[in-house]
């Protein structure tokens, strides 16, 4: 992965936690949560996973030095 | 204030042993001096392990605003306010942008401080000078609201026998006297004894008050009926402020310079990418924690004011304490563990804005001074700054608590210099000059501007002050680019 994708992706993620899509209020609740806040919750442990991962794995892309072109 | 003492004796006995024991730590830590020296006092020789690392991120990264403004924030927005728990995990992933460069890079030129490396990157003493002060700004705000919140919660303790002017005082000479005896490697082990008790008081806080009251469910059953409007997703204009409040804490917080310490003083590279893997869950076991606690102070206590609500979590513990004495140890467990968070949040930001000073204004204006004399003189600014701050904590009314609103953004102004700069070989230090000239007067603009009643809302659109600034911050940096042309650095 180049670390645009890398950088894409983290941003990605951080903006699908926003419960964009959810405009109606629901008289329900799912664990707790109103659904638009459920699905947040969800998201915001998502991005834990994936910022997690990508710690682990392409910590090194983040590092190394290369063109411009790339970045 | 409260005048019942929420501690009884063996509260303020335990709490009395938890602050000798971090002056004989802060002893300790000047035992284990290796050197002399700049690295060492600030950066701890550069050798913190995983355990010490972590906690130190973990106790620096959650102040007094995680116990009392969080949770009052989440009794009066409700679900809005899990926002906080994205945000707390989102300066990880910042910290993957830029982190795992800074460290080799501090390895290779020997950094101290963050305008070390903006010094050398973009060879500019404007640059770095201006990006100093924005941080001592920034840190010393950051210090006097936590101040503030100490002084507060030492009378609330001791029911005023201990009153706020004492509480600030006698807190603010005890971390001084461990920092200044041992540096980053005192902070640093008191930061995990600190930490230590943070976790502990949110689990177990989390865990009573759950149980006691029944966990989220029934306390969503009940707020459906009493705060329907927790129920309603946000409007647009309050998405935008959700994605606001992410953006500003991804730039902001990230690039503190007690967080930049960290990454220099990390022993290596595996240990420092260990302990962001560990510190991005975090956020489920203190901000979310944090959220559940004031969700059930919502259902449980409707009505309070803005001051009531930051007082929600001792009011459920108090109810509690009540028809279950055994409960109050909690008392004691929650607030050490507020004052745990505080303090070490505070000597964290102490020993960076001593360090930005020392080496990236005293250092430049006299490079010829020793190592030895170096230090001293960081000492010495932190007593005298810690003087100044003290005397504005106990000064300062109220209402002049939202020009503490101004750090981040401010502090998120220096971002494109460390995101772009890091990664960018050509980027010019005219485009980032440019850019946090321009990103500055916007976002101090906007604020003023708001201040004054000239008609400008604190978030215009919903979006904060330093996001606008912000972003004029990175268009200024790539226009200015663009007309200047890319020149390829050497």
């Amino acid at each position: 992965m180049t670390r645009a994708k890398l950088y894409f992706v983290l941003t990605f993620f951080l903006v699908s936690t926003v419960p964009w899509f959810f405009i109606e209020s629901q008289a329900t609740q799912i664990h707790g949560f109103p659904p638009w806040a459920f699905y947040s919750f969800c998201m915001t442990i998502l991005y834990a996973v994936i910022v997690a991962f990508c710690l682990r794995r392409y910590w090194s892309v983040s590092a190394k030095d290369d063109d411009d072109s790339e970045s | 204030m409260n005048t019942t003492a929420l501690l009884g004796p063996g509260g303020v006995i335990f709490m009395g042993i938890y602050l000798a024991s971090l002056i004989l730590v802060g002893l300790a830590g000047r035992f284990a001096r290796r050197e002399n020296s700049m690295a060492d006092f600030y950066l701890g020789n550069r050798g913190l392990g995983l355990f010490v690392l972590f906690l130190t991120l973990y106790a620096t990264q959650y102040s007094g605003l995680t116990f009392i403004g969080f949770v009052g924030n989440v009794y009066r927005t409700g679900y809005f306010f899990l926002v906080s728990v994205t945000f707390s995990m989102s300066i990880l992933a910042a910290y993957l942008v830029y982190a795992p460069k800074f460290h080799r890079l501090s390895r290779q030129h020997g950094y101290i401080t963050i305008g070390d490396y903006i010094q050398q990157r973009f060879g500019s003493t404007t640059l770095t000078a201006l990006s100093t002060v924005i941080f001592i700004i920034a840190l010393g705000n950051y210090i006097l609201s936590n101040l503030k919140a100490i002084g507060y919660i030492v009378e609330a303790s001791t029911g005023g026998y201990v009153t706020f002017v004492q509480g600030v005082i006698v807190l603010s000479i005890i971390m001084l006297i461990y920092e200044t005896l041992g540096g980053l490697r005192s902070v640093a082990w008191t930061d995990a004894i600190q930490g230590v008790l943070l976790l502990a008081g949110c689990i177990f806080i989390f865990g009573v008050i759950s149980y006691q009251y029944g966990g989220l469910p029934a306390t969503a059953e009940k707020l459906m009926a009493t705060q329907p409007t927790f129920w309603q997703p946000p409007p647009l204009k309050l998405k935008l402020t959700w994605l606001s409040t992410l953006t500003i804490v991804f730039f902001g917080p990230s690039i503190y310079p007690h967080a930049a310490q960290r990454i220099y003083a990390a022993k290596d590279e595996q240990t420092l990418r260990r302990s962001f893997q560990i510190m991005v869950f975090m956020p489920i076991f203190t901000t979310f924690f944090m959220f559940v606690v004031g969700l059930v102070g919502a259902a449980q206590f409707p009505g309070l004011d803005r001051l009531g609500s930051e007082q929600v979590a001792l009011f459920l513990l108090n109810d509690m304490a009540e028809r279950l004495p055994s409960v109050r140890i909690l008392l004691i467990l929650f607030l050490c563990a507020a004052v745990a968070a505080i303090m070490s949040t505070v000597d964290s930001a102490l020993l960076a804005v001593s360090s930005v000073f020392t080496q990236d204004l005293y250092k430049r204006i006299r490079p010829d001074v020793s190592q030895h004399h170096l230090t001293v003189t960081g000492k010495v600014f932190s007593w005298g700054l810690m003087a100044i701050l003290i005397f504005l904590a106990i000064q300062l009314p109220q209402t002049l608590w939202r020009l503490t609103e101004i750090k981040l953004e401010l502090l998120c102004q220096v971002a494109p210099a460390i995101f772009l700069g890091v990664h960018l070989k050509s980027l010019r230090t005219d485009a980032v000059l440019s850019g946090l000239l321009v990103g500055t007067c916007i976002a101090l603009g906007i604020m003023f501007a708001n201040l004054a009643g000239l008609g400008v809302a604190t978030k215009p659109m919903g979006i904060h002050a330093g996001v606008w600034g912000l972003a004029a911050n990175f268009l200024t940096v790539g226009l200015v680019s663009k007309a200047v042309g890319i020149r390829r650095m050497p």
